[in-house]
């Protein structure tokens, strides 16, 4: 092989140049290397002797065909999947929003009412936008907020929520409430780390604000703030 | 950092109706459990909490790159810094929709705008086009079989 990369290179100088980029030329296996290199032996450049082009360029190409852009039907279904799009928009606009709508801020529409699915939960309601940017800027810190971003915190807080009212949720169930109080979602909150830098919030919620009993010794309220997992006692409810 | 309090500020807190919605619609009445309210009270200063942490932490950041905007990058930072990385995915893929959304709406403005013609103007002459491709295509002689 080197040896005849060796015998080339005084005549192609180009073609040896070219070869270490293209590995399978130097591989006789390939039909397509070993063609190559025999040409090179009697051709010094055979990428440009238009003869040994033309032929299968000229077999494989396909006549051109006129293509017309838009046949008739494409242009009937089209016109009238438009009107009875615009048909059904007024159908929907006189039926009341759920949504809550900034009446001042005319920036976001709507959203589609796409079901966003977050550990098996859809939330299908969505926070105004503008609303989140104020609390957002209510920080003196914060300066200047891109469009996106509040959207992304609102998705953000949508998940948050959700894992909040889930644990708080899971709380309530393991103590056999139907209820969920305030109180489960301060134990829930102080089950998780992540959710230290809610410690002063939920440190202002009693414990029982219902005095309910609901522990034996209810002696893990106050000073643990992480409770053991699974304290599921079926006592709980004896009233 | 999170020692910011807007409990005596209306303004600054979310809409209870809205909030309601979204707890009801993640706790059910086929669940069985209601969600009392001053749980929700509760979930509401939690979740201001919530979005104070995460743009101070996302302003923190973006001064850090020296940026005067803070950008959906800087919150995707902050989230991942503060634990929530798990709400990346989707905090993402909400912003991308937002992005398509608003690119879409700007290259339709911008080329209503251009052409300085009524709604009523462009749609005739579009017409008028597809009039004459159709012609077009019916006057060839022996073109596409299709």
């Amino acid at each position: 092989m080197t040896e005849q990369d060796n015998s080339y290179r005084p005549r192609s100088p180009d073609f040896s140049t070219f070869q270490p980029a293209l590995p399978s030329v130097a591989q006789p296996v390939y039909q397509f290397g070993g063609s190559l290199s025999h040409r090179a032996s009697y051709d010094a450049s055979p990428f440009f002797t238009p003869q040994y082009q033309q032929p299968p360029v000229a077999s494989s190409r396909v006549p051109q065909r006129y293509v017309p852009p838009y046949s008739d039907n494409d242009f009937d279904s089209d016109m009238a999947r438009r009107s009875s799009r615009l048909a059904r928009a007024v159908e929907i606009a006189p039926v009341p929003e759920p949504k809550y709508v900034e009446p001042a801020l005319p920036e976001e529409p709507p959203e589609p009412p796409k079901p966003s699915i977050a550990a098996g939960v859809e939330v299908r309601t969505k926070f105004p936008v503008a609303r989140i940017k104020r609390i957002m800027q209510a920080d003196e810190d914060v300066g200047k907020v891109a469009q996106v971003t509040p959207i992304a915190v609102s998705k953000a807080l949508e998940l948050f929520m959700i894992s909040l009212v889930t644990k708080a949720a899971k709380e309530a169930k393991d103590r056999n409430s139907k209820r969920v109080t305030a109180s489960h979602l301060k134990q829930a909150v102080a089950k998780d780390e992540v959710l230290d830098f809610l410690a002063d919030i939920i440190a202002k919620v009693p414990d029982q604000p219902t005095g309910r009993k609901h522990e034996d010794d209810g002696s893990d309220q106050n000073e643990q703030p992480k409770r053991k997992r699974g304290g599921r006692r079926p006592k709980d409810d004896s009233d | 950092m999170s020692d910011r309090e807007f409990g005596s500020n209306d303004d600054l807190s979310l809409p209870k109706a809205t909030v309601q919605k979204i707890i009801t619609e993640i706790l059910p009445p086929s669940s069985g459990q209601t969600f009392s309210k001053d749980a929700r009270d509760l979930l509401m200063e939690c979740c201001v909490e919530f979005i104070t942490l995460i743009s101070s932490e996302a302003n923190d950041i973006s001064e850090k790159e020296a940026k005067k905007t803070i950008a959906c990058e800087h919150v995707e930072r902050a989230l991942r810094d503060l634990g929530f990385g798990d709400y990346i995915p989707d905090v993402l893929a909400v912003a991308e929709e937002h992005k398509e959304q608003l690119k879409s709406r700007e290259k339709k403005q911008s080329k209503m705008e251009q052409s300085g013609l009524s709604e009523e103007e462009l749609l005739r002459q579009q017409q008028e086009l597809f009039r004459s491709a159709t012609e077009k295509y019916h006057s060839v002689p022996d073109g596409a079989p299709e």
